[in-house]
């Protein structure tokens, strides 16, 4: 493992940052960084010439922003109320000026371009690895800037060649970022430098989008190219999300620009978040306020003791929120002052004055920079306008221009390949290419086909040949993109590529010196392609296929000869992995899948796919719509107008199908019951997908349409019989649809808003009265229905029908083993409106069933009179065990019973097999095997599926055994089962581990908000967060559909609450623990250890409730004792994820092992015996400049010395690195203490764990 | 085995009419005056006229001073997203201008009341007479005053107004009020006293310009009533002036009627505003006034009951938390 110093420097060439060039320095006329200067004032002194004339027009490709939806204001909550553009960032170029010369970043073509201001000729361009979405900096001669490739860039001034390249990021992992290949860590923190004072050689960087993947806030000294600092350890802290009462791990997910302030202040902007404030001269954190919820966005400026956010004004010492914003200060006011003159663009409109100059310009502004008598603007459509003093007749018009490809051999090949694989999917996907030659191949497949194209080859050269060229091309970037490297160690994510090809293998296997090593190039490989089809077709022996995928154990994959190369496919699904189909997963509503891939650590698969990125056209949070379903490696969802799909693997949109009036009954931004209470109106399988289809406001569907998940079309109709009026529910299982049919109706006309004013009442971007939802007339209206209907799905033709004697819940409607359940009743709070409306009860009379079908007939099986009270029911085909409860929600319709009883009914015959009541069994039921997962709000308990007695589970700390229960913390949605885990929102995207022991706390993802409908689906082996929060204006730092995939590289920190009763009813003596000192959370090794943080409390509400059970002293050497706290992924060693952080010179740590008090619990007593403890002690150094000697010290546990003259450099061989010290027989009678006496230095101490040997 | 059943919410033996006048605060409703300038010295004047008109609450449950919360803002300020369509819709408006909003809780986008703040109606939108006329019987000790909606279709009215008379006059004679437990009158102390059992109706036409706002606030208490607009109405209105719900056309009879009052007669089943049904309306009155007929609890002495966010809480279970995890949220 590469130390911490390896990883970020990663060059010898740093010091190429001071090198001199002889290029003039920035001067007061120049426009060096961003809005002119570190504070981001957009003000110069720049006189600019009273009359300003168009000198020159350049057009370059239209920028492509990473957040498509922010070149303008968005609608997000009604008529009239729009979002703020807070990640515009990249909306459109934004060039910096020195001197003569003009420099910007491209996110279409990854480059850097440089232009003469004068002539506006251009002269240079550089290719990163990546999009370039921030400006860059101008300093000593050189051209500072960063790019989503996770790397900071210094090149020359003069001709833009590289001066040094430096990989920011811990590790080389990519993802699918924005719809481009992106470093997990792209630097979206865009660069500062100091304009003056003590750190005026400085620049900062800040990288990494989600904070739970880790972020890292740079400082470095360009004169002498030393990193100054890093701060890595600010991803993850307890903390209040921007949800009010939403308590979370979240921390710093840099997206903006890097502002410095007064006072030695560096401020980090969050994204859609407000910023946090760092100590310039040591990286410190200061404050982050992550909470509140006024302000927020990419822009920030400063001045005296405020800071500016967008339209929001701060205190800067203490980060509060203030009031609004001066207009000069805003940022998305398009403003600057130019020797005293404002120049400005209004918002949207598309021209730009100041002073007597006034010019109209093609596209919205996006930037103005005046420098050395020139006003530069730039427009959200790619164009640059340069005005100046000259009175120019005809200004110079550069239009963008590309060359046409050449006709060759290629063409032809690449129509051969085309015909030859078996990919399809509308022709979207993404071809991965390995060894190149000329790029030939690489063009060709995006010139005759909608894939992209991702190339990589390890020649820079090569390489740096081929950008070129596609660029001239108008290919580079968007279309291809290519990459610097060997395919074994590039860190391309798993399953997203379609297609791979090799225009040249021996050089995308350069390093295959043998069959072990092929058989490597041809895993990895096979561990990049898509599941369900994806193709390998290679100039290789087939024979080192079979091999490899014999000795490799690759699963699913087949291989054949097609016109003389190797076809590889990956056939179907990943094995171990299993679709969600519908709402409740699948027709018998186990809300659970037999998923085992899917499991924590959870890592980013991708983000940000190449479709609204917020789900513009999805339906509102509130309204609850179906949750997003996942088959064969699509996911769906369910849009006002439309149903959305989707690559499960890389984001990509692969088409929608408009349905008129599709999401009506949830489209609202107030909660409603929605989908939660009409049950599905779409389900997704491998082969099919059923949708009912168009219908009029408040009417039904007719038809139910059967779609082609390749393509979106209609391959078929269902149509309801007249007699049967219209859909309601829609199941499918085996051969069958299992649908109900004429929802009751219970209103007189289409509803018309009060007072004929012409408002609408509830806004649904539909023109005309809408329908209303829960406590309202429309979703009691569709929440029953008047008959079950029994489709044959292939042939379309009606098998039975029943009619209910009151109405079927729709919700209510499971199958399973050829059969269907039902309940036959209507609501408390329908009969009640029904009644004081006066309307006429047309289902008055017979007594509420819980009714058995069969599903192949209709006969009626078995019916049960006096047990149907609730409105949900949920069947184990497993065990032939049907469930009845209720759900306890405010989001789902009033007046229904709460979730405070169960019962259990033999499938076949209907016998009651148990019956019980207690405010903690609610559902939705996650039926594992024989596990009933319920939840009730933020609890979660398991059941025995076949007695109803609580489920017993391990509790690790004292490894006996208690009843299970865990939590999460706030979210309006309901958790949604997999083998490993249950994916919910708590304060913002989480999971709980599941074991068929245990029930782990809460996992934050920190960064991003899901759904109130269920958006985390945890199916095909990945968990997919499909955007779910549209016209949620809470100010998570990124809002975006987002997959996530097993990865063990990943930190976790979970939040235990509960665990103090838990320890103190189970006898109260520890016997498996492990204590991480300076940790922002727990954490359960692989061994099954739970490692509790100290000191625990860092959230700023003071949660003390959620602290470990059990005492701890941690006594000081003297007042210099700190704790301090690095990301896992950037030291090396074992146990990284203890060893990252520590306490560094404390006199001991004392552990009390005997529990013996908890306000309002009884505690049950535990006798103090002496028992024989194994103890690992946990060691890394963090001084990077640490040399052996440096720091030396005893360690004693319990009075025994176990270490002597411990020097942690000499053991680990580096710092950075941490070690694991284990050892057995220590005596523990009651208490456990760690004593560091030091010889050299300070002591150290990551952590320490505590088995009791038995 | 570890207690995982957690207590419900606080219930009570007062009847919810009686706990409701005592100890629930009127949901405020926002008055928000949109500039582009600072207010000139006799705008100003305006809204401090407003406020004057609302008087405070002594008990201050829930921190509101007033019933009427003011703001004042620019239509470019993040704060006034919240009113996009407000804004859109009055975006004609010379500035200042300002609109009457309904409480937060009741989620309803659109005005009262909207206009330049120069002719703010102040009075018309604070008072009315059928207001005041309920303001008078309910701190008189009514049990729930029935406003009564016509429809303007004189037989249907006729028909309708008769069924709530005969309604309540059953009510009066079958309800029976809950036995006080010894512990809520320990707690509550005398605001148990002097329970009654009286009802009576109020009036009012769909065309009187007097009640144009309070006809607003009835007919937007509860989602969907504009399908009712040819059919009377009925409000049951206690407490404060809190609208339980709407009787409509047939819907007004007997059985109905008896149901809502037995509901606002009953015990307090759940003593937290917002986990009970209804609806606020706009009074200028004073609800804590010494010489009324109830005796309102004041806040020392009185138990001080958990204020539950409203609006934003999806689904957090306040029964799930820990004693300190309550308190650190409160």
């Amino acid at each position: 493992m590469k130390a911490r110093k390896a990883s970020f420097i990663g060059s010898a060439l740093m010091t190429g940052l001071a090198s001199l060039i002889g290029f003039q320095s920035a001067s007061a006329n120049d426009w060096p960084q961003w809005r002119y200067d570190d504070h981001r004032s957009g003000v110069t002194t720049e006189q600019l010439p009273a009359q300003l004339n168009l000198q020159w027009v350049h057009e370059y490709p239209a920028p492509s922003p990473a957040w498509d939806n922010q070149k303008e204001e968005y609608v997000y909550g009604g008529p009239g109320v729009r979002q703020p553009q807070m990640v515009s960032f990249d909306i459109g170029y934004q060039p910096i000026v020195v001197g003569d010369y003009m420099y910007f970043g491209s996110n279409t073509n990854d480059c850097i371009t440089m232009i003469q201001v004068s002539t506006g000729a251009e002269l240079h361009r550089f290719y990163a690895a990546g999009p370039i979405r921030f400006a860059p900096i101008a300093k000593n001669g050189e051209i500072i800037f960063g790019a989503d490739d996770g790397c900071m860039y210094a090149l020359s001034a003069t001709d833009l060649s590289l001066i040094v390249k430096i990989d920011l990021a811990p590790y080389g992992r990519k993802v699918m970022g924005n719809d481009r290949m992106v470093s997990i860590w792209p630097v979206r923190g865009g660069a500062v430098m100091s304009s003056g004072g003590a750190d005026s050689n400085c620049v900062y960087f800040a990288c990494g989008l989600y904070a739970f993947e880790g972020t890292g806030i740079f400082c470095y000294d360009v004169t002498t190219g030393a990193r100054k600092w890093l701060n890595d350890g600010s991803g993850m802290k307890y903390t209040i999300n921007p949800h009010s009462t939403a308590d979370g791990y979240n921390g710093v997910a840099p997206q903006g620009y890097l502002c410095l302030a007064d006072s030695g202040k560096l401020l980090i902007p969050n994204g859609r978040a407000v910023p946090a404030c760092f100590d310039r001269a040591t990286g410190k954190m200061l404050y982050y306020k992550l909470g509140q919820t006024s302000g927020g966005g990419y822009g920030v400026t400063s001045s005296g003791n405020y800071f500016y956010n967008m339209a929001t004004s701060c205190n800067l010492s203490t980060g509060a929120s203030s009031g609004s914003t001066p207009a000069q200060y805003n940022v998305n006011n398009l403003q600057i002052t130019a020797g005293g003159v404002v120049y400005a663009a209004d918002t949207g409109a598309k021209s730009v004055s100041g002073g007597s100059f006034s010019a109209t310009v093609d596209g919205i502004p996006a930037s103005i920079v005046a420098a050395n008598g020139h006003l530069i603007v730039t427009t959200t459509t790619g164009k640059i306008y340069c005005y100046g003093a000259d009175s120019v007749a005809n200004p110079v018009d550069y239009p963008y221009q590309t060359v046409n490809p050449p006709v060759d051999g290629t063409t032809s090949f690449a129509q051969q390949v085309l015909a030859n694989c078996s990919y399809k999917q509308g022709g979207k996907g993404i071809c991965l290419v390995i060894g190149l030659s000329d790029g030939r191949l690489c063009e060709e497949m995006t010139l005759q086909s909608d894939l992209t194209v991702i190339g990589i080859d390890p020649d820079q050269n090569k390489i740096d040949a081929i950008r070129a060229r596609l660029d001239k091309e108008g290919m580079y970037g968007q279309k291809v993109q290519l990459l610097c490297g060997d395919i074994l160690s590039a860190g391309l994510p798993p399953y997203f590529a379609s297609l791979i090809l090799s225009e040249n293998i021996a050089s995308g296997f350069s390093k295959a010196s043998d069959n072990e090593s092929i058989r490597s190039y041809i895993a990895t490989m096979y561990g990049m392609l898509r599941p369900f089809g994806g193709e390998m077709i290679l100039q290789a022996d087939q024979g080192l296929f079979n091999d490899a995928i014999s000795a490799r154990g690759l699963k699913s994959a087949q291989v054949s000869m097609v016109s003389g190369y190797t076809l590889c496919q990956k056939v179907g699904a990943l094995p171990g992995s299993a679709d969600w189909n519908c709402q409740m997963a699948n027709a018998s509503h186990t809300n659970f899948v037999k998923d085992s891939l899917v499991k924590g650590p959870l890592g980013v698969l991708w983000f940000g796919g190449s479709s609204d990125n917020i789900n513009n056209g999805m339906n509102s949070r509130h309204g609850h719509g179906s949750t997003e379903q996942v088959a064969a490696g699509h996911y769906y969802m369910s849009g006002q107008q439309k149903l959305r799909c989707v690559d499960a693997y890389t984001g990509r949109l692969l088409w929608e199908h408009s349905i008129v009036n599709f999401g009506e009954f949830s489209d609202f931004t107030e909660h409603e019951a929605g989908q939660s209470q009409l049950g599905d109106n779409f389900v997704s399988l491998a082969n099919q997908v059923y949708a009912l289809g168009d219908h009029d406001i408040n009417q039904p569907p007719k038809q139910c349409l059967v779609l082609d998940p390749a393509t979106g079309a209609t391959v078929n109709t269902i149509t309801m019989p007249d007699s049967l009026g219209g859909w309601g529910l829609l199941s499918v299982i085996d051969s069958f649809i299992v649908a109900t049919s004429e929802p009751l109706k219970f209103d007189k006309d289409t509803i018309v808003p009060p007072g004929g004013n012409g408002y609408v009442y509830w806004y649904s971007g539909t023109a005309g009265p809408v329908p209303i939802g829960i406590g309202g007339v429309s979703t009691m209206n569709a929440a029953f229905a008047q008959h079950l209907v029994v489709f044959n799905r292939f042939t379309g033709a009606m098998v039975w029908n029943y009619k209910a004697e009151k109405g079927f819940y729709n919700l209510s409607v499971a199958s399973g083993n050829g059969k269907v359940f039902a309940i036959d009743k209507t609501s408390k709070a329908t009969i009640g409106y029904i009644d004081r409306m006066g309307m006429v009860d047309t289902v008055a009379g017979a007594s509420p069933k819980v009714k058995a079908f069969d599903l192949h007939t209709g006969n009626m099986l078995w019916a049960d009179s006096v047990n149907a009270f609730a409105r949900y029911l949920a069947y184990s085909p497993d065990y032939d065990i049907l469930l009845e409860g209720s759900r306890n929600s405010s989001d789902v319709m009033t007046g229904d019973i709460s979730a405070n009883k169960m019962i259990a009914f033999n499938g076949t015959t209907g016998a009651v097999q148990w019956t019980t009541t207690a405010s903690y069994y609610g559902g939705p039921y996650v039926l594992n095997d024989t596990v009933i997962y319920t939840q009730n709000g933020n609890s979660f308990g398991a059941i025995d599926l076949k007695t109803g007695n609580w489920h017993g589970m391990q509790f690790g700390l004292t490894n006996k055994t208690t009843a299970a229960y865990s939590y999460r913390h706030y979210g309006c949605n309901y958790g949604l089962g997999a083998v490993n885990l249950i994916a919910v929102r708590s304060g913002s995207g989480s999971y709980l581990p599941i074991t068929p022991t245990s029930i782990d706390g809460t996992i934050n993802m920190g960064g991003f908000k899901t759904g109130c409908t269920p958006s985390l689906v945890p199916a095909d082996g990945i968990l997919t967060n499909s955007e779910y929060t549209r016209t949620c204006s809470c100010n998570y730092q990124v809002q975006t559909s987002a997959a996530f995939v097993y990865n063990p590289q990943v930190e976790t920190w979970m939040l235990n609450q509960g665990y103090a009763t838990k320890f103190a009813t189970q006898g109260g003596k520890l016997t498996n623990v492990g204590i991480c000192l300076g940790a922002p959370g727990d954490h359960r090794d692989t061994t099954g250890t739970m490692w509790c943080e100290y000191p625990y409390g860092e959230d700023a509400a003071g949660f003390t409730g959620y602290s470990i059970p059990f005492s701890i002293t941690v006594t000081p050497i003297d007042s210099s004792m700190n704790y301090f706290r690095h990301h896992s992924v950037s030291i090396g060693g074992n146990m990284k994820f203890v060893g990252a952080s520590g306490v560094e010179n404390a006199s001991s740590v004392v552990v009390k092992m005997i529990y013996d008090s908890l306000s309002g619990t009884t505690v049950i007593p535990t006798p103090v015996t002496t028992e024989n403890y194994t103890v690992s002690l946990v060691f890394m150094e963090p001084n990077l400049n640490a040399k052996v000697g440096d720091r030396v010290f005893d360690v004693a546990v319990n009075g025994n010395t176990v270490l002597s003259g411990y020097d942690i450099v000499q053991d680990a061989g580096s710092p950075n690195v941490s070690v694991v010290k284990t050892f057995s027989g220590i005596p523990v009678t009651g208490t456990l203490t760690v004593t560091l006496s030091p010889k050299a230095g300070k002591p150290i101490l990551c952590g320490f764990s505590a088995k009791q040997q038995m | 085995m570890v207690s995982l059943v957690f207590g419900l919410a606080q219930a009570c033996s007062v009847p919810v009419y009686r706990y409701a006048i005592s100890q629930w605060d009127v949901d405020a409703y926002r008055l928000v005056v949109f500039q582009k300038a600072p207010l000139t010295a006799a705008q100003n004047k305006i809204i401090d006229d407003m406020k004057a008109l609302f008087p405070k609450n002594n008990g201050n449950r829930s921190g509101r001073a007033q019933s009427l919360e003011v703001q004042v803002m620019s239509p470019d300020d993040s704060a006034a997203k919240q009113y996009g369509m407000v804004i859109k819709d009055y975006a004609k408006l010379p500035f200042p201008w300002a609109a009457l909003m309904f409480p937060k809780s009741n989620a309803v986008p659109i005005p009262v009341w909207a206009g330049v703040l120069d002719s703010l109606p102040a009075k018309t939108l604070a008072a009315s007479p059928a207001r005041e006329t309920l303001h008078k019987r309910l701190l008189a000790g009514e049990t729930a005053v029935w406003v009564f909606v016509e429809s303007g279709d004189k037989a249907k009215d006729e028909t309708a107004l008769k069924m709530l008379d005969g309604g309540l006059k059953q009510s009066r004679d079958s309800l029976k009020l809950p036995v006080i437990a010894k512990q809520d009158r320990e707690q509550l102390g005398s605001i148990a006293d002097g329970l009654k059992l009286s009802f009576s109706v109020v009036k009012i036409s769909r065309t009187d310009p007097k009640e144009a706002q309070f006809l607003k606030m009835l007919l937007y208490s509860e989602r969907g009533l504009g399908a009712f607009e040819k059919e009377p109405l009925a409000f049951p209105v206690f407490g404060r002036g809190r609208i339980l719900y709407t009787l409509a056309g047939k819907g007004i009879n007997v059985k109905n009627i008896r149901e809502a009052n037995g509901f606002l007669t009953g015990p307090c089943a759940c003593t937290i505003k917002d986990e009970n049904p209804g609806k606020d309306i706009l009074t200028a009155y004073s609800w804590d006034a010494a010489n009324s007929k109830i005796v309102v609890a004041q806040s020392n002495g009185a138990p001080m009951l958990r204020s539950m966010s409203s609006g934003q809480q999806c689904e957090t279970n306040k029964n799930d938390l820990t004693a300190s995890q309550q308190k650190a949220r409160e």
